[in-house]
């Protein structure tokens, strides 16, 4: 009864790889220790077995293949034509690699397009100060007390985002030159 | 400082060196330094080639018997078998920049091949979601290790047992091929194991049970057949 639960345990006792509890009571089982009194033989035919199982697993260990580097030329082949600009194989059990740069997504594109962007507002907040000044002047003693101070328009449009100062949306905290992308002047 | 490896030829795991000493020639580094080796080298120069290379003559003929072993239901041919397994070194050369040593390199290694293998299986249509076990052996869970007769193994010349021992092996289902493989060959704990296959540790214990029971009945078979022809001989 007691070797049913023992023989499944016999190759991880082996392979040391039995938990304390475990270990001990196969060693028990084994040595007769603590079964039937001390000094009492432990049981035979489970050490036969654990000499069976002993065996094959040195004869599988003894069976391992050794070293040899054939077809590592037709690898290296396979790496330098890689290398060389040909499609990449997928990779299997690997993070994605980043994706590779598209025609819209060139390095430096999102600048562009923020300096574009910003270019554009400040166009449209130059002309609307320009075709606004005349009706803002002729209704300007009308106007209501805001706390806004009056729109300040760039003196030029920015043409690339090197060119553009961080916006301003406070004009009154920015310096004298900074511009103000749109005129915060109630129409 | 870098860790001597041990017999096997692996470094502490966790010790892993950004690159191999000049000093230290690829066949006496540990795996873990080749590994960090390639790895480490933006430029993937000599020295880098020289400790993949080393890496491949290690593992070459074991990666590819696992792959035969672990494609075996799919019906590979010879040649598709060696595709495979230099696709596995393939890959293994590309990853290798992501490897960080935090498990150990065989580990790693095996992991990759055992989803190369699946992957491959997937692409050649033949997927099966489970590997029952039907080998030559009986597919019936096993309880019994039979006797085997002091020194009948050594009956045998050792490149004839080690023929047998790679027939028989071959004879048993993937589930046990794989688990001998990576415990025997490879020297992975139960743990690592359950890592590479994804299976609960507890499965792996079984399974070795079973394969190592299964291999040792065949051996029984082999030692007895061995013994006969002694004794034919001996008259």
């Amino acid at each position: 009864m007691e070797c049913e639960r023992i023989v499944p345990r016999l190759s991880a006792h082996l392979d040391g790889e039995l938990d304390q509890v475990e270990e001990r009571a196969v060693h028990r089982h084994l040595s007769g220790d603590g079964e039937a009194g001390a000094g009492s033989a432990g049981c035979e035919r489970c050490a036969a077995r654990l000499y069976t199982l002993r065996a094959a697993r040195e004869a599988m260990r003894g069976a391992r293949p050794g070293p040899s580097d054939r077809g590592l030329g037709r690898v290296w082949e396979r790496i330098h034509r890689e290398r060389e600009g040909a499609a990449p194989a997928p990779v299997v059990r690997l993070p994605p690699p980043p994706s590779p740069p598209q025609s819209w997504r060139r390095p430096g594109a999102r600048r562009r397009a923020t300096a574009g962007l910003a270019a554009g507002l400040a166009a449209a907040a130059l002309l609307a100060a320009v075709l606004l000044a005349p009706r803002l002047e002729r209704e300007g003693a009308d106007a209501p007390e805001t706390g806004v101070p009056p729109a300040v328009a760039p003196a030029l449009p920015a043409t690339s985002a090197d060119d553009i100062p961080p916006a301003c949306l406070r004009p009154e905290e920015c310096g004298a030159d900074a511009p103000v992308l749109w005129p915060a002047v109630p129409i | 400082m870098v860790s001597a490896p041990d017999e096997l030829g692996r470094a502490p795991v966790g010790e892993v060196a950004a690159e191999v000493p000049a000093a230290v020639p690829a066949e006496a580094a540990g795996d873990e330094e080749l590994a960090a080796a390639v790895s480490g080298d933006a430029a993937r120069g000599r020295r880098a080639e020289a400790a993949f290379a080393e890496l491949f003559r290690r593992y070459r003929e074991r990666v590819y018997l696992f792959v035969r072993w672990r494609m075996a239901p799919a019906g590979p041919t010879p040649d598709d078998v060696e595709e495979i397994t230099q696709e596995v070194f393939f890959q293994l050369y590309r990853s290798l920049a992501a490897y960080r040593g935090r498990s150990s390199f065989r580990t790693w290694l095996y992991g990759l091949a055992h989803n190369v293998c699946r992957h491959q299986r997937r692409r050649r249509g033949r997927r099966r979601r489970f590997e029952r076990p039907q080998d030559a052996l009986g597919p019936e869970a096993w309880t019994e290790v039979p006797d085997l007769a002091p020194g009948a193994l050594d009956r045998m010349e050792s490149g004839e047992l080690r023929r047998r021992v790679h027939r028989r092996v071959s004879e048993l289902a993937p589930i046990y091929r794989e688990v001998l493989v990576l415990r025997d060959w490879e020297d992975l704990s139960y743990a690592e194991i359950a890592e590479v296959l994804a299976i609960p540790v507890g499965t792996v214990r079984s399974r070795l049970f079973q394969a190592r029971a299964r291999l040792a009945a065949a051996l029984v078979d082999d030692g007895a057949e061995a013994g006969a022809e002694e004794e034919i001989d001996g008259v």
